[in-house]
C-alpha cells in the first residue's frame, strides 16, 4: 500500500525562525526606536538583526530565554553601527555652559508650567544631551523597565558600576532639565 | 539627616534601596519643603520617562522584515541548488522512481494533462517507487516563477530531509498558480551521492486552464 506523505514533512527553517522571533519583534522595534529615535532606522536595525541571526537558527533553538539574548545582540549592533551615525536635533557638546549661554533666551521661564507635549519634547532633548552610555542606561532602565541585572547581562557590565553610572546619568538629566527651565532650582 | 545627604542619595531613596537609611531620609523630607520639592520633581521626571511616547512601527512591519529574511536567504542558497543539479550523478543508482501524476477520473483532458485553476490550491501528486526503504533522503523542489507552494509565498526552491518506505511513496504538493505562463517544476531526490530528477512542464493559459506534460526521466 502506498505511503502518502503530506507537504511539508517538517517545518521549513524560515517557518521555524519566524515562530521564534515574531513574538519579540514589537519589543525589539521599540528598543531600537529608543536608541535610534527614528522609525526608519529602528526598523532597519531590527531587519539587520534578523538577517544576521537567521544563519544562527541552530544556536537559537537551544536558547532558553530568547528575549534578553535578542536585546543584547540588538544593543551591540546599535553600538557598533549607529553610534557614529546618531542623528539628534541637538548636538552633544562637552561644554554645557556654552550651550546654555546661546540658548538661554529661547528657554521657558524658570518654574513655568508647560503643556505635556512640550514637556515631553524637552525631556527627549535633555536625554539626547547625555552621552551615549548614560542615555542608553536611562533608556533601558527608566524608560523601558529593564532591571539592572538584565542590563548587566546585556552590556557585560558589573551591577555596582551600572548603579553608580545610572545615578550619575539621572543627576545629569535633572541638571539639564533645571537649566532648561522645565523645573526650577530650589 | 540633612539636605546634602538627601541630595547625594536621592536616587537610592527613590529606588527604596535598603542599604541606606530610608526612614531617616523620609523623616527629613517630611520636614524640609526644599527636599520635598526635589523628591517630587525627581519622581515626576521618572514618571515622564516611563511614559515617554514613541512612534509605532510602520504597517506590515513584521511581515516585511520576516519576508526580507526569506528573500535574502533564498537568494543566497539559489546557487547551491542549481549547482546540485549540474552535478547530479545517476549512473549506478540502485533506486528508481516512477514519475506519475495522479489524474482525477473526472478530468476530461488527455492522460498527460490536468486542469489546475489559477489562484486556488491544486494538489499535484508525485509518486516515488523505490525497491528498498531509504532513510536520510533529501527531497528538493524547484518551482517555475509563476507557481508557489501553499504556505511558502515567494519561495521557488525548497528542500527537506525525509525517509522513503519500500515501494510507493506519494508526495502531495499543494501548488498555487499565481500567473498565467509555463515553466518547469523539478523534483529532485538525493540519497548519498546519488541524485535523480523529475521534470514537469507546467502550463497555465490565460483562461486559467493549467496543463502539464511529463518529460522523460534522467537516464539511469
Amino acid at each position: 500500500m502506498a505511503k502518502i506523505f503530506r507537504w511539508p514533512l517538517q517545518p521549513s527553517p524560515h517557518d521555524e525562525f519566524d515562530a521564534l522571533v515574531r513574538p519579540h519583534l514589537q519589543r525589539l522595534y521599540k528598543l531600537a526606536y529608543r536608541f535610534t529615535r527614528q522609525q526608519d532606522d529602528a526598523e532597519d536595525l531590527v531587519q539587520d538583526l534578523l538577517l544576521k541571526l537567521f544563519p544562527r537558527l541552530d544556536e537559537m533553538r537551544d536558547i532558553e530565554k530568547l528575549s534578553p539574548w535578542l536585546s543584547r545582540i540588538l544593543y551591540r549592533m546599535y553600538i557598533d553601527r549607529y553610534r557614529s551615525q546618531q542623528r539628534s536635533p541637538l548636538q552633544l557638546i562637552d561644554n554645557e555652559e556654552s550651550f546654555y549661554s546661546d540658548k538661554e533666551s529661547k528657554q521657558p521661564q524658570p518654574g513655568e508650567q508647560l503643556a505635556s507635549g512640550q514637556h515631553t519634547e524637552l525631556l527627549q532633548q535633555a536625554l539626547n544631551q547625555l552621552n551615549e552610555d548614560q542615555r542608553g542606561l536611562v533608556i533601558l532602565h527608566d524608560v523601558e523597565g529593564y532591571t539592572l541585572q538584565e542590563i548587566s547581562q546585556l552590556q557585560d557590565t558589573a551591577l555596582g558600576t551600572l548603579k553608580s553610572r545610572l545615578n550619575r546619568a539621572r543627576g545629569k538629566l535633572r541638571d539639564i532639565l533645571h537649566k532648561q527651565g522645565t523645573f526650577s532650582r530650589t | 539627616m540633612n539636605c546634602e545627604q538627601l541630595n547625594t542619595q536621592l536616587d537610592d531613596f527613590l529606588d527604596a534601596d535598603p542599604a541606606i537609611d530610608l526612614n531617616g531620609l523620609q523623616q527629613h523630607v517630611d520636614s524640609c519643603s526644599a527636599c520635598q520639592k526635589q523628591v517630587t520633581e525627581a519622581r515626576a521626571i521618572r514618571k515622564a520617562l516611563c511614559e515617554l511616547p514613541f512612534e509605532a512601527a510602520s504597517p506590515n512591519f513584521e511581515a516585511r522584515v520576516l519576508g526580507e529574511v526569506r528573500r535574502q536567504h533564498q537568494k543566497n542558497t539559489q546557487g547551491h541548488f542549481i549547482a546540485g543539479f549540474g552535478s547530479a550523478v545517476a549512473a549506478g543508482l540502485a533506486l528508481w522512481f516512477a514519475s506519475t501524476l495522479f489524474i482525477p477520473a473526472s478530468n476530461p483532458l488527455p492522460a498527460d494533462s490536468i486542469n489546475i485553476a489559477m489562484h486556488s490550491v491544486n494538489t499535484v501528486k508525485l509518486m516515488f517507487d523505490v525497491p528498498d526503504a531509504l532513510a536520510d533522503v533529501t527531497l528538493s523542489i524547484k518551482l517555475p516563477a509563476n507557481v508557489e507552494l501553499q504556505g511558502y509565498p515567494g519561495q521557488q526552491q525548497l528542500s527537506w530531509k525525509t525517509q522513503l518506505k519500500k515501494g510507493q511513496n506519494i508526495l502531495a504538493l499543494p501548488v498555487l498558480a499565481t500567473e498565467a505562463g509555463s515553466g518547469e517544476l523539478i523534483a529532485q531526490l538525493q540519497y548519498g551521492n546519488k541524485t535523480k530528477s523529475l521534470r514537469i512542464i507546467l502550463k497555465s493559459a490565460a483562461n486559467g486552464v493549467y496543463q502539464y506534460q511529463l518529460l522523460p526521466q534522467d537516464p539511469a
